[in-house]
């Protein structure tokens, strides 16, 4: 089988979730075609030859440096027609969120949002998805050819030291009725969200400007990324776009850290698929508990700088006792 | 200016769900306004309370989502439009967008708007469909909306990367974010207004479609099971004194997870 996978880019390099993508390919079978397009990108052909892509179209042009729906939704079809592929592949971003459902219209396809699961059986498209605020989860199938969108960390990214071929594509001719003017930045110097291997989250209980500085501090030290509950963003604590749940990214860091959030299923629905996640609440009824590898029952002001400390004196090789 | 928008008449996700042989049982459900399509309906009125314009909103659905039409009324919307046919039921976002922009198409809306999904399916596909159906362009995820000149809209939304301001010519299709901001309540006045406000019905027939176009028969998707999630299960929880919490997480994380070096 052929697949398509539509890479997603930052700063020139390839995220994390288009990995996963190709890990998904790897998984079936699949032969794998990539869709690279971006400002800058044409670097990443070999990290995604290595990854398990066998060809990439390629579209680098500053025009491209950021995503737009119309170009972008050319690029796909015409990415989609010169690869022969029979099910298209992009990350449950916001990119994808835009994407995928405006190209399964111009394409007459079936559209799968939000995998957290999928295969291909029997020619037809296999795959799990939550509904109703995540208290359901539905099997939901489609002929090929396909579109679906999956969430990150439902497959692992391969190295399968392989390379790619690639194949420049010309710019699409599109009518721009909708021009991104700027990009507001409230993202720090911080690792992406979906990129990141730890997360650090603060919910409403950060109160404030002092407490959000120490939910930063502490991810500082890890280096991780800062996550945040709807409500703390709402509360200006956190810009929205460290908004984590089911309007929010989805996540699935190895460490998720959870302060001061009490769990609910909004918030949730973002992170459940993390390795491991951690939760301090002073309220030990806090839902966050019950799916919680490691609970801390007390008052974020007190212990949260204690971890950035103990965090500090691990990374100095003062490590813990044993 | 003439606004479309869409509201999806969905299950209070708040409340608890039953399953039986793969279907969720209706006895006992309970109906809401989809939380993303009132913040998109109360961007289309922060735009009728600066501007002459008229608000129309659409629900498909069997008669309890003129209840959906009511509220909205209430809010301040000028008309309803209820698509009634019991075929509509059970569709994927495409047999949703092929209904809407069937309805939609030459009718001089300026702007078709929505919530960014749907509070049942979180499914985020009607949008961008129905753009692409009528061949509009589309701001997904907006926090915010205003004119910036005749046939000019300035939006904000959340993008992977941080706020973008983007701009788009009219006509256009909107979808918003929850982030919006808090729709408003209907007031007593707009509750007692809402009777006078006209409810048009409309057909299948009426707008060129058959039953299998649309709804369940008109899905490209099939939901074939429907089960309760496996939760994570709990691990352990701790209370005691901060310096010491704070070493045994460290120990756990580095010794027991192995998740940090």
């Amino acid at each position: 089988m052929k697949v398509l996978v539509i890479a997603e880019t930052k700063q020139g390099k390839v995220k994390k979730g288009t990995l996963e993508l190709l890990g998904a390919a790897q998984s079936w079978g699949a032969e794998a075609s990539v869709l690279l397009a971006g400002a800058g990108v044409a670097g990443e052909v070999d990290t995604l030859g290595r990854h398990g892509a066998s060809k990439v179209f390629v579209a680098d042009d500053a025009s491209l440096g950021m995503y737009v729906t119309a170009p972008f939704a050319a690029l796909v079809v015409e990415a989609y027609k010169a690869s022969g592929a029979e099910l298209i592949l992009f990350a449950d971003t916001e990119m994808g969120k835009d994407l995928a459902p405006r190209v399964a219209a111009k394409l007459s396809l079936p559209f799968v949002p939000g995998a957290v699961g999928a295969s291909v059986e029997g020619g037809k498209l296999v795959a799990k998805r939550t509904s109703i605020a995540g208290k359901v989860m539905e099997t939901v199938e489609a002929s090929l050819p396909a579109i679906i969108s999956i969430k990150a960390g439902t497959f692992e990214p391969k190295e399968v030291g392989g390379s790619a071929t690639s194949e420049t594509l010309a710019l699409p001719q599109t009518d721009l009725r909708a021009i991104v003017r700027e990009v507001l930045k409230e993202t720090s110097e911080r690792v992406d969200l979906g990129d990141a291997r730890i997360v650090v989250a603060g919910g409403r209980s950060v109160r404030g400007p002092e407490g959000a500085k120490l939910i930063e501090d502490l991810a500082d030290v890890l280096g991780a990324a800062v996550g945040a509950s709807r409500a703390a963003c709402d509360s200006g604590f956190f810009p929205h776009s460290c908004q984590v749940g089911q309007t929010g990214r989805t996540v699935a860091p190895d460490v998720y850290i959870a302060i001061g959030i009490s769990g609910a299923i909004q918030h949730t629905a973002g992170m459940t698929g993390s390795k491991v996640i951690v939760a301090i609440n002073t309220d030990p009824d806090a839902p966050i508990f019950s799916i919680a590898d490691f609970g801390i029952v007390a008052d974020l002001f007190t212990v949260v700088p204690l971890l950035t400390e103990e965090f500090k004196r691990l990374k100095a090789g003062n490590t813990v006792a044993v | 200016m003439k606004i479309l928008v869409c509201l999806k008449q969905v299950i209070d996700v708040e409340l608890n769900v039953q399953l039986r042989d793969g279907r969720i049982v209706e006895e006992g459900l309970q109906y809401a306004m989809n939380a993303y399509d009132e913040s998109a309906l109360e961007a289309a009125l922060q735009l009728k309370d600066k501007l002459d314009c008229e608000v129309v909103v659409l629900s498909m659905g069997p008669d309890r989502v003129t209840d959906v039409l009511k509220k909205a009324l209430a809010m301040g919307a000028d008309r309803a439009v209820h698509l009634d046919d019991p075929a509509v039921l059970g569709g994927d976002s495409g047999a949703a967008a092929r209904a809407i922009a069937a309805y939609a198409k030459d009718k001089g809306f300026d702007l078709v708007m929505m919530g960014r999904q749907a509070q049942d399916t979180d499914a985020a596909g009607a949008g961008p469909m129905v753009a692409e159906l009528l061949g509009l362009p589309q701001v997904t995820n907006i926090i915010s909306l205003e004119q910036e000149s005749e046939g000019k809209f300035l939006t904000r939304r959340v993008g992977d990367d941080g706020r973008e301001v983007v701009e788009v010519s009219a006509p256009a299709v909107i979808t918003v974010s929850n982030d919006y901001g808090e729709a408003r309540l209907p007031t007593m006045k707009g509750i007692l207004g809402a009777k006078k406000k006209p409810v048009d019905v409309v057909t299948l027939s009426d707008l060129g479609l058959e039953a299998s176009q649309v709804g369940a028969a008109g899905s490209q998707t099939q939901v074939v099971g429907r089960e309760k999630p496996a939760g994570r299960a709990a691990g352990r929880k701790l209370t005691g004194e901060g310096p010491d919490l704070a070493k045994q997480l460290v120990e756990y994380l580095v010794n027991d997870a192995r998740v940090l070096a």
